[in-house]
């Protein structure tokens, strides 16, 4: 299966949808135990990252998909840690002899992805590589399910997986968090640091003679408080940062105003 | 019960005998082909075959990795595919003589989950990362040894050992 190249639409495909990602109400406690017992081994993960400098939550929510958290299975596949790997890849890691510790069994399978090689993190990188990961069966032959790889317990999964015997099927259902939502309640949680270049971003500018991305939904939202009318313009001018203002305690960046 | 015993006792003797023939087919399977001296081969994502009556032919690129064993008499080929990183399965290729050309012939993960979800109770829509892989051929090319591992949401392991008769060529 051929890959499919990190674009910026595909960048700006994982960015939105991440940013969109909701936890289903119900299944929210399952999401905040699986991190629980990540947090719990954030250490073993860090060792990891400080070796190869991968995110240490990403060589986590692999693990967790992979097999299911389990220290004494290897990252490549699941198979225990007492034999090289049985199931393919087969045979691996290819140096040292068993049994193997989960650190260096999960190095050989990082480094033969050559995950090791990627320069920058980005959010969008992240979650690109973790499918990439997995594969790209389903961006390829079922464009209209989203993976649950990723995104299994968010809005944006219903149904329709691969089963067992490697058959489609449009009804069944995945039950295992997808790797996107976990990082998702991580960050909520404060526990992973994504990419520091949005995180600093400032959305919405004070722009009063042209018109800004999204300033019109910005609008359209401060219209939903008591009170509050605004004309729809896309324009953030001056009675839109008073209202900015009003309801966050401070005008939009950018406006003169914020310095008096 | 003694269905199960039947099973593991063939399986069993199944892997005995691909013990006892030296090399596994994995390892150098031409050296096990009397008749179309065929071998396979990984490129990148795809899995091609070759012999010398045999043109290359491209016989999987669905999947990230592969691993293919060739039958004693070169006519049937069982191929391990992982086609996602948590979802490895098999399948069986089978010379077509009037075409010249390996084809598709069966999906094995198939037979073998359903032989199992039925025997264990289990639901193979739920399994989470769920494989097969292929563990030996009988003598004559005529049955097929497989391995099914996965867990249950519950954290339940899977790990079955199922025969397969795949009749004579």
């Amino acid at each position: 299966m051929s890959n499919i190249r990190f674009t910026t639409t595909l960048s700006n495909e994982f960015a939105t949808l991440f940013a969109s990602c909701e936890i289903q109400p119900e299944k929210f406690d399952e999401v905040d135990d699986i991190v629980d017992r990540i947090l719990a081994d954030k250490n073993r993960y860090e060792t990891v990252q400080r070796k190869l400098g991968i995110p240490w939550f990403f060589v986590a929510v692999i693990h967790n998909m992979e097999s299911g958290g389990r220290f004494d299975r290897h990252l490549h596949n699941g198979d225990p840690l007492t034999k090289r790997t049985r199931q393919v890849p087969a045979g691996r890691p290819l140096d040292g002899e068993p049994p193997f510790t989960w650190e260096a069994s999960a190095t050989d399978a990082l480094l033969m992805k050559r995950l090791d090689q990627i320069d920058a993190w980005s959010l969008s990188r992240i979650l690109y590589e973790l499918e990439r990961y997995n594969g790209w069966g389903y961006r390829r032959f079922h464009p209209d399910v989203l993976t649950p790889y990723l995104w299994s317990y968010s809005n944006h999964y219903k149904s329709g997986k691969y089963i067992a015997d490697g058959t489609w099927s449009n009804t069944a259902v995945s039950r295992q968090c997808g790797a996107a939502v976990l990082i998702r309640r991580l960050e909520q949680r404060g526990e992973a640091a994504l990419s520091v270049a949005s995180r600093r971003r400032v959305f919405f500018k004070y722009s009063p003679r042209s018109v800004k991305d999204r300033a019109d939904d910005l609008q359209r939202f401060f219209n939903t408080f008591p009170g509050v009318s605004l004309r729809v313009d896309g324009l953030a001018g001056q009675k839109t940062s008073d209202v900015a203002r009003q309801l966050f305690g401070h005008y939009l960046s950018g406006d003169p105003r914020s310095d008096e | 019960m003694s269905s199960n015993w039947q099973r593991l006792l063939l399986a069993a003797a199944l892997c005995a005998n691909a013990v006892a023939c030296g090399d596994s087919d994995r390892a150098n399977p031409a050296s096990r082909d009397s008749t179309a001296n065929i071998s396979v081969s990984k490129e990148g994502s795809e899995l091609w075959v070759q012999g010398d009556s045999l043109d290359r032919q491209l016989i999987a690129d669905d999947g990230q990795d592969y691993e293919a064993a060739i039958s004693s008499d070169g006519t049937r080929i069982v191929v391990d595919v992982v086609l996602f990183s948590n979802l490895q399965v098999t399948r069986l290729m089978e010379w077509n003589e009037y075409a010249g050309t390996f084809e598709f012939a069966r999906n094995l993960s198939q037979e073998a989950w359903r032989q199992a979800a039925s025997e264990l109770g289990i639901d193979i829509e739920v399994a989470l990362n769920p494989r097969t892989r292929f563990v030996a051929w009988s003598a004559d090319g005529n049955e097929v040894v497989l391995e099914l591992s996965a867990s249950t949401p519950d954290g339940r392991d899977i790990l079955e050992t199922r025969s397969l008769v795949l009749g004579p060529r």
